[in-house]
């Protein structure tokens, strides 16, 4: 029982996070993680 | 901090001198555009920061990727460049040289594939090349790492700029040192454009030539800073007086300028030597982007390629990985959670859900590990150039240019980086179109369904059925080139030039490096992406409106799957398990499959593909496939496109097009297979 709930729970919490972060990583787009978005005004920031 | 950029002309090997000096790993190609972004590396000895820029012929960018070097030289400023300069090409790379000298940041050129360029009888003097432009030149061979500690000493010794000599933030004002001089009237025109600029800005004759070159980053940098009206006047003042001299336009006056300075230096340093023998990179030209032999040659490679991957090597791996995977390393893991006392739910969760689900995808790595081995040595062999000249002309028939093309072989590998590559194409619309058109590129996540379907329906043909997709992708894309071409770029030229590097055999690091880096993406989206999703899939097919632990009929993925099946039935896979697997699907491709896994509760391959066989016919598995090439780009690629295209109204017409294209062509399948008699 104690196996199911701890390992259930990291399994779940693991899953939810890495869902998470894959959607927001997608949203986000490449160019949201390049250094230069701020500075880059002519293309990149489009 | 040592800032360096590292700035060339395409394809002249700047992401492999990157590698050498970082000994960090980006991702190269023998051929135009592999970098559209920069990338920052810490120099091996770290003393600085090593920027890598996309390719540029000259700073005044005429596409999005050149865009981001153009605006790197005048945000970030860095205190001295590598210019990377192809020693076969001199002439040509000098040309950006110049500008970089005039931007007045201590250069360091790069001389690169001194090697080759002497093989073709081009021989340059490095030393009488660095009097002439006032730099260190440095002749390297970057791939075979010949030439690295020097340059690396060159550039991390403390620059002027850095000791504190701030006169350079004004260099090239004096007529002695300027690299260029565009004649007394323009110069004067430049000198009165340097003085308008407002007190404390560096690089000012820099930017006065650039602005008045035409180079629009620059431009809209300045409008910033000085009214429109003035401006309007030193470009008019510069066109008239150019006018006066002669010449028929600033920009082109000013090329002629650079030209000329050009040729007095090639003459001074460069020595070519007539070669007796054709070389061979221009023999296999002529067979391998022949007019007519071209096309059926890169079409026989791509058999070749999936006969590889599939029937000679990939699948006899896959097979063994699915047979250990399912067998001893499945009862392992099963006796492991016995030991460790899990219940009913946990083992469920673990084996049904994480195994199978995860499980169903890890055995088509070594598939795609191969397909991604050939693409890699295409790329560094030099070919990849030749097949975008060779559909160039498909392509110019459909509206576009080759350039497009490349974006849709690099999606052939995953969609994400296909859509980021078509800013390499100049015109606006072009790119719009390549970026609609390239999600209908196989990638290679869709290759763990066409492994499983061609396995279990098609095991004489699995090369040829896959290549019938394939290609059906890239015909698709054609067509509907020409259908959007007419409707959105209406009669905008197209330009397309793409270098034509020299063949070469590609080296093993680079190709074992750029496989695993192609693949690695793969391996990590399974270890997190594919296994939380399984871990939901499994939830939802155990879970229903009764409660935990229902039957699969009654759970929450059948009621999914059965609202839309219904839909899904003209085109012949009209079950709850096809549907479920397909909204699931839209997340990343390779969860088609693992939903089929826990939906069938087999977790290998053989036994999911005969449970396939009692619901499917082979003819209704072709209607499948086809509808997963061509249904929706998945969610990774949809953010893409929303961010390149910045539109939702394009993003939503990419999903919603893609989507009614699928229907068709597999009502059309099916439906005309039914009628011819198939099964």
């Amino acid at each position: 029982m104690l196996f199911n709930i701890v390992i259930g729970g990291i399994i779940l919490v693991y899953s939810a996070w890495a869902l998470a972060r894959y959607y927001r990583k997608s949203r986000q787009g490449k160019c949201a993680a390049c250094d230069m978005n701020d500075s880059c005004r002519s293309h990149c920031s489009e | 901090m040592n800032r360096i950029g590292l700035i060339g002309n395409p394809n002249t090997g700047k992401t492999s001198l990157f590698n050498a000096l970082t000994r960090s790993y980006a991702y190269i190609g023998n051929w135009s555009g592999v970098t559209v972004e920069k990338k920052v590396g810490q120099l091996i000895n770290r003393q600085g920061s090593l920027t890598d820029l996309p390719g540029v012929y000259s700073l005044n960018p005429l596409s999005k990727d050149e865009g981001v070097t153009a605006c790197y030289m005048l945000d970030e400023e860095p205190a001295r460049v590598i210019n990377v300069v192809d020693a076969s090409q001199l002439e040509r790379n000098l040309l950006l040289t110049l500008q970089l000298l005039e931007h007045g940041c201590e250069v360091v050129v790069a001389l690169n594939m001194v090697d080759l360029a002497e093989l073709r009888g081009i021989h340059v003097d490095a030393e009488k090349l660095s009097r002439d432009l006032g730099v260190r030149v440095v002749p390297v061979v970057a791939r075979a790492g010949k030439g690295i500690d020097e340059l690396l000493s060159s550039v991390s010794a403390p620059c002027a700029a850095a000791s504190g000599d701030s006169e350079s933030d004004d260099s090239g004002d004096t007529g002695d040192s300027i690299p260029v001089d565009y004649g007394p009237a323009l110069e004067r025109v430049i000198r009165e454009t340097m003085k308008a600029l407002p007190e404390g800005i560096k690089r000012k004759r820099w930017i006065a030539v650039q602005f008045l070159e035409g180079n629009e980053p620059v431009a809209d940098w300045l409008r910033r800073r000085l009214p429109e009206a003035e401006l309007l006047r030193l470009r008019e003042l510069a066109e008239k007086v150019v006018r006066e001299s002669g010449g028929s336009s600033c920009s082109e006056w000013i090329r002629q300028c650079r030209m000329a300075r050009i040729k007095a230096c090639a003459e001074a340093c460069l020595r070519l030597e007539r070669t007796a023998r054709e070389p061979l990179s221009q023999r296999l030209d002529r067979l391998l982007t022949h007019r007519w032999l071209g096309i059926p040659i890169f079409v026989l490679l791509m058999f070749l390629t999936f006969k590889l991957t599939f029937d000679w090597v990939g699948v006899r791996i896959s097979d063994a990985l699915d047979g250990w995977m399912q067998g001893p390393a499945a009862e392992a893991l099963n006796r492991a959670l016995t030991y460790a006392g899990a219940g009913d739910f946990g083992k469920a969760l673990i084996m049904d859900g994480i195994w199978a689900g995860v499980g169903g995808v890890i055995v088509f790595v070594p598939q795609i590990f191969i397909l991604f081995f050939i693409l890699s040595f295409i790329e560094d062999s030099g070919y990849m150039a030749r097949i975008a000249t060779v559909m160039d002309r498909l392509l110019e028939k459909a509206g576009l240019n080759g350039k497009a093309f490349i974006s849709m072989i690099i999606g052939f590998g995953c969609n994400v980086p296909g859509v980021m590559a078509a800013r390499t194409i100049d015109q606006p619309k072009e790119r719009l179109i390549a970026i609609l058109l390239t999600p209908l590129m196989s990638c290679s996540a869709r290759l763990t369904v066409y492994s499983l379907f061609v396995g279990t329906f098609f095991k004489s043909h699995q090369a040829a059925i896959v290549l019938a997709l394939y290609v059906m992708g890239i015909a698709l894309a054609l067509a509907l080139a020409k259908l959007f071409a007419k409707w959105i770029a209406g009669d905008e030229p197209s330009v397309f030039v793409v270098e034509l590097p020299p063949y070469r055999f590609p080296q093993w690091k680079t190709l074992s490096r750029s496989t695993w880096e192609k693949g690695k993406g793969f391996m990590r989206k399974a270890g997190t992406f594919i296994l939380g999703g399984s871990v939901v899939i499994w939830l939802l097919s155990a879970m229903g409106p009764s409660g935990w632990g229902s039957d699969i009929r009654h759970s929450f993925l059948h009621m999914l799957g059965s609202w839309f099946a219904p839909l899904l039935s003209p085109l012949g896979f009209g079950s709850w398990q096809s549907a479920s697997s397909l909204i699931t699907g839209f997340f990343a491709k390779e969860v088609v499959v693992s939903t089929m896994n826990i939906i069938y509760a087999a977790p290998t391959e053989a036994g999911l593909g005969s449970e396939l066989t009692r619901f499917l016919t082979p003819l209704q598995a072709f209607s499948f496939m086809a509808f997963t090439l061509l249904y929706v780009p998945c969610l990774a690629t949809v953010g893409v496109i929303r961010k390149e295209t910045g539109s939702a109204r394009w993003t939503w017409f990419s999903v919603g097009y893609s989507l009614a294209i699928a229907y068709i062509v597999s009502l059309l399948i099916y439906r005309a297979g039914l009628w011819l008699g198939m099964q």
